[in-house]
């Protein structure tokens, strides 16, 4: 166990879910072991939405632990089908929201755990794009880190694409290698 | 009936991870920039098939992959979505873990309206699911692969299980 710092410790002492995972807060707890504890969100998208948070104090999941990690995707299938059990749903979302843009809502890390029915009016609203072989492979090159060229967007429209790549690439110098930023990559899947 | 995705995992289609048990690739029809999907290689429909060995390896590459899209995309968050069942959205008879990288003004809504439940009916919901979470216990572990036996040696242990099988039938 790492020892905390006194800032540490403050921020954990002003943390609702810290709280909540140590009892210093009253919560419906559903099921808790050494590493964490699931509750009944009080603000449920369903009946029955479940939060898994951990008790170490984490903001995102990316900053987690792969052991702590496992056993968090191991506890959420288990939750999953506890609901799917206790309340006889037709389905279940997992869902977890890393940075506020993404709808994170809280500075402690939690996993939803959200039970379904048909026509239950809720809808995670997911509208698809097309992607061309060489957007896929952008990507593939992007993720693993390799540096890519920038020719095939440039080739097809070479007025509109130079302007907006100068527009939104800003900090970078505009070179002829270069890794592919998001920015660059919606351009290719918008057809910029 | 074929399983789409088992065709990815057998073509290695938009490949960004591999390991034994699972795969991440690009989606092929993404809901924003960089939109992974994560698989377990073994056909598993719902996520309660997925042995608990294979969901941890997902999990931990979903962070990953999170990861390498805030720093290698400029990524501003991720979302992590699993779509267990049809009438949570699965769209696929082969269960996906999606991670779908985020930036201001992409257009994705994620959020819900939250509902209202009286005090009885969440202490009703509690106590229903407290019954079946108490059944959450030992995570599954890969079994060893079983050793392979050449010929003779083969049919002395199917000798040798009979003769112990034959014997518990002796037993009154």
């Amino acid at each position: 166990m790492e020892q905390q710092t006194i800032g540490e410790q403050g921020e954990q002492q002003q943390c609702v879910f810290c709280q909540i995972a140590s009892g210093g807060v009253a919560s419906r707890k559903v099921y808790e072991d050494d590493k964490v504890v699931a509750v009944l969100d009080i603000n449920p998208a369903n009946p029955g939405h479940l939060l898994l948070i951990t008790k170490e104090h984490h903001v995102i999941m990316p900053q987690i632990p792969d052991a702590l990690t496992e056993h968090i995707g191991m506890i959420a299938k288990g939750l999953s089908h506890a609901l799917l059990k206790a309340l006889k749903v037709q389905g279940t979302n997992i869902f977890v929201a890393n940075g506020m843009v993404a709808g994170q809502r809280a500075q402690h890390f939690m996993l939803h755990i959200i039970p379904r029915m048909e026509k239950d009016g809720l809808q995670f609203k997911l509208p698809e794009h097309a992607m061309r072989a060489e957007q896929i492979e952008l990507l593939q090159k992007a993720f693993k880190g390799e540096k890519v060229e920038q020719k095939a967007p440039a080739e097809e429209k070479p007025e509109k694409k130079k302007k907006k790549t100068k527009k939104k690439a800003s900090k970078k110098e505009p070179a002829e290698e270069k890794k592919p930023s998001l920015d660059d990559i919606t351009n290719v899947l918008l057809g910029k | 009936m074929s399983c789409i995705v088992c065709d990815w995992v057998k073509e290695k289609k938009g490949t960004v991870y591999e390991d034994e048990k699972i795969m991440a690739l690009v989606a092929p029809k993404p809901v924003t920039p960089g939109h992974l999907l994560i698989v377990p290689k073994e056909h598993a429909t719902i996520l309660e098939q997925v042995p608990d060995f294979v969901i941890a390896p997902m999990f931990v590459q979903a962070n990953k992959l999170s990861t390498k899209a805030f720093e290698l995309l400029g990524a501003e968050g991720t979302n992590l979505l699993i779509n267990n069942g049809i009438a949570a959205g699965q769209n696929t008879n082969h269960i996906v873990l999606n991670v779908i990288p985020r930036k201001q003004g992409d257009g994705l809504q994620l959020a819900w309206q939250p509902k209202q439940l009286s005090e009885e009916e969440m202490s009703t919901i509690e106590l229903k699911i407290k019954e079946e979470t108490k059944f959450i216990g030992e995570f599954e572990k890969e079994k060893p692969k079983p050793v392979e036996l050449k010929g003779p040696e083969k049919v002395k242990e199917d000798e040798e299980e009979n003769y112990l099988l034959k014997q518990l039938d002796r037993l009154p």
